[in-house]
Order: structure tokens, then sequence, then C-alpha cells
């Protein structure tokens, strides 16, 4: 079989750190290759390399036959390779077409394009609000303009770094379709994902890295589950064992506590007069975990951001422990004991020209463990953080590092281990696991079942379905700024709940 | 970016500045070196020559944190020499109006003055900027020629000094003068007051949760309103101290070397203090350095004309590049480069204008 793409000798490093170690690779047009590895595995490195974004050390890269250089992401588009990135690079104050079409010579923006456009969103079932500005489409539809972006541009190769993490369930299935579409077309694609199950359905074949190598290209229909998760685990010990149904039924007896977070008839307006939140209410007590599930962008972000303070409620009341606190200041209400993990955590929950450790203790700095005679204290600083550094496994193990230098991952960890341990009364958390792979869920997981169950009462808000039914002692499906219905986990369908989700509350009510 | 690059660009950026400066005085038909060594020797290891850079550093360095301190929480004070002039002016209404007062009360209640001036004059644009989202860069900024021309009205006016050949105010009475650091020469203990204040806001910044927090809303905002920081009271309690430290070096320029209120007494220390910051790369402790450096080159300028022959104007083509070379140093592929070049690039001009002025007057 002919190679279109021939990867060869490819080495990588950041200082000390070797995020490539000898990657090669071949690949055919037509196929679609699965790239499977944990947080800092090197499959965001291996595809920044692809598309110009990093130079290798060395190695070579061949498109049919001959070497290219790819030294621009500009450059990489003229080769017809073209990347999804988890964090998109989209222009916030341009509209859909705009970004699309942004960079090309203007005789060809005119009014085929936008016909193309709109074409291409229809053969792939996008959704996508064509009248208003990026910075205000909710995180799926942000991507969705992403994938028009590099679909437009033609292109040959297409990477697509964990492009279902942001997706709601439904449009899971239309997505995959269309990629599917891509790859009969003869399309190229590397599809950068933890979910087995997606490989399972999409991949011909699946590329396992740990530690920046290559540990093994299999075809999916033939290799077993367990033998990637083997592969891209490697020989260390697997996480804490999945808390057992009976174990959940122990913990979440929690029928004779308190109320933890009361939120009665919240409702909140945007500037322009719509309703985010409608008349919303809902209750978690002492150490519940209530899960918020629903499809991205029906208002659980501006939810979280109710609660801990960030925004404020049009109308309606929030109660911590039985104390009223609508009107409370952010600091205020973190002096309270609530934990709050957000959703951006790049843009929100760190300061990314800080050191892990002084990330570690931002929203966090008054209090006295931080504190030494009145001043901070840069050594407690340096000891907590060493501590959790090492407790939460964080990569590369060094308080001292800006965390600008750390993956995606680690950084997803420094976010949770601060508020975990900040949390003595609420913990609320958005989209925690967005981005990590099967090791790191499951530890985040743990983390969180253990704040609940040292009496913390947690709402969990999250758009990946499974993990929601997986940690909740109760289930509350929102839709439209509203809550649509509250669900036991264990006692409920799928069906029940993209019903829920999907459903007009005029119809459910 | 982390510390330890940024200063080895910002070396990078002073040796190119140095090197360009160089060839332009071997174009001048000069040796480079011989009149580099002459600058040098000449500004600080001359004792003349090193109390006149003292004298100019004192107040570029305060100058210098009024900038990086509204800076660290992302608001750019342009408007240091507007402070100083307001600071000068408060200073010395209050030494001419009560003259009576023992030195140890005078000289802080002086200081007081002239650090409660300078924050009135920042605390405008801080306002505006926090509670009405007005760009600080072009209130500050024009809140400058406001000031210096208040301060020319008041000494040609109701402050002017009786029989006075050229507009300035009566002396300030001895005790408030003060002490001078190096004998027989000018050199007053105004940089080592900076010195103090310098230590003040480095710890400031690095062991109390306020000033930890002003840093916060400096590097990411979204973040520091994570965290229950007040944006609006930390961008105003920035400028004011900013206000404040720039105000206090007008009172250094009025009872530490001139001993009344000139007309146009400030030169272009405030727009100086611009490229202290950046030089330091917004770093406190760094700050008495690289006033110290800036406030050489200039009191070195006109020894190494008269001794070498170079053209005192190389200097200026010097202190140019520097601030294009630093503010280049410090882009990172996060910060827009316009936002740092575009007022540094204004400030140079404005150095310029107030100099020219200065002259014609």
């Amino acid at each position: 079989m002919d190679s279109f793409l021939k990867v060869t000798g490819i080495d990588k490093s950041f200082g000390a750190v070797r995020a490539l170690h000898n990657v090669n690779l071949l690949a055919s047009k037509g196929e679609c290759i699965a790239i499977l590895g944990e947080n800092g595995a090197g499959k965001t490195t291996l595809a920044s390399v692809l598309i110009g974004l990093y130079q290798p050390d060395s190695g070579e890269i061949k498109l049919g036959g001959t070497p290219v250089s790819v030294t621009s992401p500009a450059k990489a588009i003229e080769h017809g390779i073209g990347m999804i990135h988890q964090h998109f690079s989209l222009v916030g104050a341009m509209t859909a077409e705009e970004n699309i079409l942004i960079g090309l010579p203007s005789t060809k923006r005119g009014a085929e394009a936008r016909a193309r456009i709109r074409q291409l969103c229809s053969d792939f079932d996008f959704n996508v609000d064509f009248d208003i500005r990026v910075t205000e489409m909710p995180v799926g539809m942000k991507q969705r303009v992403e994938i028009l972006k590099a679909l437009f541009r033609d292109v040959s190769i297409l990477i697509l770094d964990e492009p279902t993490s942001v997706l709601a369930p439904t449009e899971v299935a239309p997505f995959l379709k269309g990629v599917r579409k891509l790859v009969a077309n003869g399309c190229l694609v590397f599809f950068i994902s933890h979910k087995l199950d997606e490989i399972r359905e999409i991949a011909d074949r699946v590329m396992i890295m740990r530690h920046g190598r290559v540990e093994g290209v299999l075809p999916v229909a033939t290799t077993p589950m367990a033998q990637m998760s083997a592969l891209m685990m490697g020989d260390k010990p697997t996480g804490e064992t999945v808390e057992t149904p009976k174990a959940k039924k122990a913990r979440n007896d929690t029928s004779s506590a308190a109320d933890a977070l009361v939120v009665s008839d919240v409702c909140l307006m945007d500037p322009g007069g719509a309703e985010i939140l409608q008349d919303l209410t809902l209750s978690v007590k002492a150490g519940e975990i209530l899960g918020i599930a629903g499809i991205d962008g029906n208002g659980q972000t501006e939810l979280s951001e109710v609660i801990t303070g960030l925004k404020r409620q049009t109308s309606g009341a929030i109660h911590l422990n039985g104390t009223e606190i609508s009107s409370a200041s952010i600091a205020a209400r973190i002096a309270d004991g609530i934990g709050f993990v957000p959703e951006d955590r790049h843009a929100e929950g760190l300061v990314l020209s800080l050191t892990v450790e002084e990330n570690m203790a931002f929203r966090s700095i008054g209090e006295d463990r931080f504190m030494s005679g009145g001043l901070i204290s840069r050594r407690a600083m340096h000891e907590i953080a060493s501590d959790v550094v090492a407790a939460f496994d964080i990569r590369p193990p060094d308080p001292k590092l800006n965390a600008s230098a750390l993956s995606g991952g680690n950084q997803q960890k420094i976010v949770l281990a601060r508020e975990v341990a900040r949390a003595r009364n609420l913990l609320v958390v958005v989209q925690p696991t967005k981005g990590l792979d099967v090791g790191a869920t499951e530890f985040v997981q743990n983390q969180i079942r253990a704040v609940a169950h040292s009496g913390v009462g947690v709402l969990y808000i999250s758009t990946e379905l499974e993990h929601v039914l997986d940690i909740s002692d109760r289930v509350a499906v929102m839709a439209f700024g509203r809550i649509t219905g509250v669900v036991d986990p264990e006692n409920t369908t799928l069906q029940d709940i993209g019903l829920l989700m999907t459903a007009a509350p005029e119809e459910v009510l | 970016m982390n510390r330890f690059t940024m200063q080895r660009r910002i070396a990078i950026a002073l040796l190119s500045a140095l090197s360009v400066g160089g060839v332009l005085i071997l174009l001048d038909g000069h040796n480079p070196f011989e009149a580099y060594k002459v600058l040098f020797l000449e500004s600080f290891l001359n004792y003349w020559g090193f109390s006149n850079t003292l004298v100019k550093a004192s107040p570029m360095l305060l100058a210098g944190l009024a900038v990086i301190i509204p800076m660290r929480a992302g608001v750019f004070n342009i408007g240091g020499e507007g402070q100083i002039y307001i600071g000068g002016l408060f200073g010395a209404v209050f030494a001419l109006a009560i003259p009576d007062l023992p030195g140890l009360f005078g000289v802080p209640l002086i200081f007081i003055a002239a650090a409660a001036g300078g924050a009135f004059w920042a605390a405008i644009p801080a306002y505006l900027k926090a509670y009405r989202g007005t760009n600080e860069v072009i209130v500050t900024l024009l809140m400058n020629f406001i000031a210096i021309h208040i301060v020319s009205y008041a000494v040609a006016g109701p402050l002017l000094a009786e029989g006075a050949p050229y507009p300035y105010s009566e002396e300030v009475s001895e005790a408030y003068r003060l002490p001078i650091l190096m004998p027989r020469s000018d050199t007053h203990v105004g940089f080592v007051f900076g010195l103090a204040m310098t230590v003040i806001l480095y710890f400031w910044l690095r062991f109390t949760p306020s000033g930890f927090h002003l840093d916060l809303v400096g590097r990411n905002a979204r973040a520091a309103a994570y965290a229950g920081v007040d944006q609006k009271k930390t961008v105003i309690r920035a400028m004011l101290i900013g206000g404040s430290l720039a105000g206090m070096a007008g009172a250094i320029e009025v009872i530490g070397l001139k001993y009344r209120l000139f007309h146009l007494f400030s030169d272009g220390y405030g727009y100086d203090g611009i490229v202290v910051a950046f030089l330091a790369a917004l770093n406190p402790i760094v700050a008495p350095l690289t006033a110290l450096f800036l406030a050489g080159l200039s009191a070195g300028a006109g020894t190494m004309q008269r001794a070498v022959g170079v053209d005192s104007s190389v200097i200026e083509v010097v202190e140019g590049l520097v601030v294009v070379l630093v503010a280049a140093a410090l882009v990172t592929p996060r910060t827009r480069p316009i936002s740092i070049l575009k007022p540094l690039a204004r400030n140079l001009r404005l150095r310029r204008q107030t100099q020219r002025q200065k002259k014609e007057a």
C-alpha cells in the first residue's frame, strides 16, 4: 500500500522534557487514525509538529513521497494539512463567516464562498448561527465553526484534537458521520481522543502513545479495548477502583442531611434581554453530588457563575447552609467555603504567567495556611503545593514552573486541587473532565467523591453525560435555562434524559 | 516567558542599542569604545559625575515605580510627568504656606502633601478608567499638559517670587531642604528615599495579599475576579500609589535640588520613568539599577561630547533605541506589541518636546 504520509524519526524536546521520542508513522489517504494516549503523552505535540506550530528537533515528514518542511500553519494549509485545536483559534469579535474566510484573498470571499459555507453546514448537520459574533456562541458552536474553517480550505489531512469533548451527546453521532464522509472522500483524518468507544466507531487504526513514544499502531477492528488501554497506561498500577453502586448508596444516604445549597426562583437576563436562567430552583444536600446534565449552552455556565457570585442574578435567592448569600460578593462566598472549578481554566481558573505554586494559592491567599505573621508565607505556599503536586501526580513535578509550561490535563489538576482544598461547604465544578484521559478522569471523579464524602455538597455540571451519571446521586437536567427534570441515575434511561435535554419546557411540564 | 529569559532579552536589547550607538559614533569619526568609556567613567566613577547621575536618578526611580505599580495592575500610567508637577506644586505650596515647622515634621508633611497632589492627579484618570472605561493612556497623557501649565501659571502668578527674572517661587525655608548625601555636591538623599520605597513596594507585591491581588489583576483580570478581587478598587488603588510616588518625585525636585518651584521644573522625568519601568521588566527591585543606568547615560552625555567630541545627540539616539528594543524584547506572543510600543514612541517625542520648550524658555 502506498503511504501518502510518512513520518520518520521525529524527536522534540522542550527543555529537559522529551515530548516526542523517535516517532514513526505511515498513513494513507482515506483512512482515519485515532491517536490515543494519556495527558502529556505527546499527542498534541505530534499534531503541532505536523501542522508546523513546532519544528521537530530531528526527523522527516514526507507527503506523497516528497519530503516537506512544514514551517508554519500557513505552510501546512498549503500542503493540505489542517487541525482543529482543543483551544479554539477564532476571532471573538467576528462572525462565523468572517472567521472561516479570514486570511483568504477578497476574490474568494464573495457570495459564492458564503453559499459554500452554508452548504458545508448542512452537509455535516452543523447548527451554526451566522448572525452572532463568536464571543456570543456556546463552546460547541465555536468548535463547529473551527471545523468548517478547515473543511472550507479543502484539507487532505485533518487533525482533530479531542473534537467531541465539547459536543453535546446528540451532536456526536452526526459529527462522527461527517468525519466518516470526509474519510470516504479520501481525506486522511487523525482523531485525537480519550474515548475508546468513539475510536472504535470511527477509526481504522489506532496509534497509541505514551511518554512521547509510539507504543503501537494497531487495526481497531481486531484489537481488544483492553489491549489498547494496557498499551496506553503502561505497567503502572491502574487507578483506584470505581465506586460500586453499593458504596455509592452507602455514601449518598443523605436523606437526613441539611441543604448545603438552595437556589430558588433564580432568573438571569443578559444585557440584550434574553432570559439565560428562568425561575431556576434546585437544592444540594451536604454530602450529596447533584449532577447537572444538559447540552452545552443551556445556561449551565451562567448557573455556576450566579452561585459563585461572578454574575448577579436578576431575581431570585441563593442560600448556603440556610444563610442567604444572594448579594454577597465573590470574596465573601470564597470565604464561605465555596470551591469553584470554572469551565475555562486558561482564561479564568489559572494565571498562566504565575508559577504552579502561586496558582495553587491565588484564590485562597488570605487563608491562614498561606499566611505567617500577617504576610504571605512563600514557604508554606511551596510546601502545600509540593504536597499537592505529589498527591495529584502533576507533571512535571516542579511547583516553581510557570503554569503555562504544563499540559492541559495537568493544568486542570491544579485548578481542581486548589478548589477541592478550599471547598468547606460547597464545590461547584464545571466540565471537570473535559479533555482528560480515562485515568485522569477517574482520578478527578475520585477526588470529587472524596469531597462529597467529607460532607460537602457538590454541584457537578458537565456535558459528558456518562460521567454525570456515573458520579451523581441525583441528576438535574437543564434545558433553555430551566431544570426540566430531576432523575435518579440508577433508574433512568438515556432516552429519558435525552428527552429532558432537548424538549421544550412547555412539553415537559 | 519566564523571568530569566525576559532579563536576558532585555540585556540583549540594551547591548544592541549600545552597539548601534557605537556604529553612529564610528561614522562620526570617533572611537566608540573610547566614547563609551568616557561616558561611563564620567557618570559612575567620577565624584561629580556620579553626583550628577544620582541627582537625575532620584526622580527617575520614583517615576519608574509610579509606572510599575499601576502597570502591574494592568493600567498604563503615562501621567507621571503631570503627577510630578502637581506633587511639586502641592509640596511647594505647603512649604511656603507653613514655613516655620521644624524640619523633622515639615519634610514628611511636605512629602505627604506632594503625594496627595500626585494621587489626586492620578485619581481622575483612575476613576474614569475604573467606572467609565475610559482609556487611561490618553487621559493621563493629556493631563500632563494641564499640570505643566497649572504650575507655569502658579509660578508666574500667585507664587511668583518678588523681583524674579524667571517664573519661579520664593525659596523654601532652610529647615525643609533635604540633607546632602555627597558633601560639596547637589546630591541629596532623594535616591535613598527611592530605594526605601523600592524595597517596601517589592515586599508589598510579594508578601501581602493586597499586593498579590494587585498583581493578579494585571496578569489575568478574569482570574482575579474569580479570586474575588475587586477590579475597580484595585485599579484605583494602583493609580493612587503611582500618583503618590510621582508626586513625591516632584517634592524631591523642589526641596532637594532647586529649593523653589520652577516653571518647567521636571526634565521629562515622568516619561523617563516609563523607560525605567520597562527596562526593569516591571520588577520594582530592579528599578534602582535601570534608573541609575538611564540617569548615567544622560548625565555622561555632555561630558562625552566635551571630552571626545561626539555629539551628545548620539546618546539621545541610544536612549531612543533602548526604548524601542526593550519594548520589542518584552513583546511575547501574548502581549500585543502595539500596546507597549505606541506609548513608548510617544514618550520619546514628548521628552524632546519638553526639552525644547525648556530651552526656548
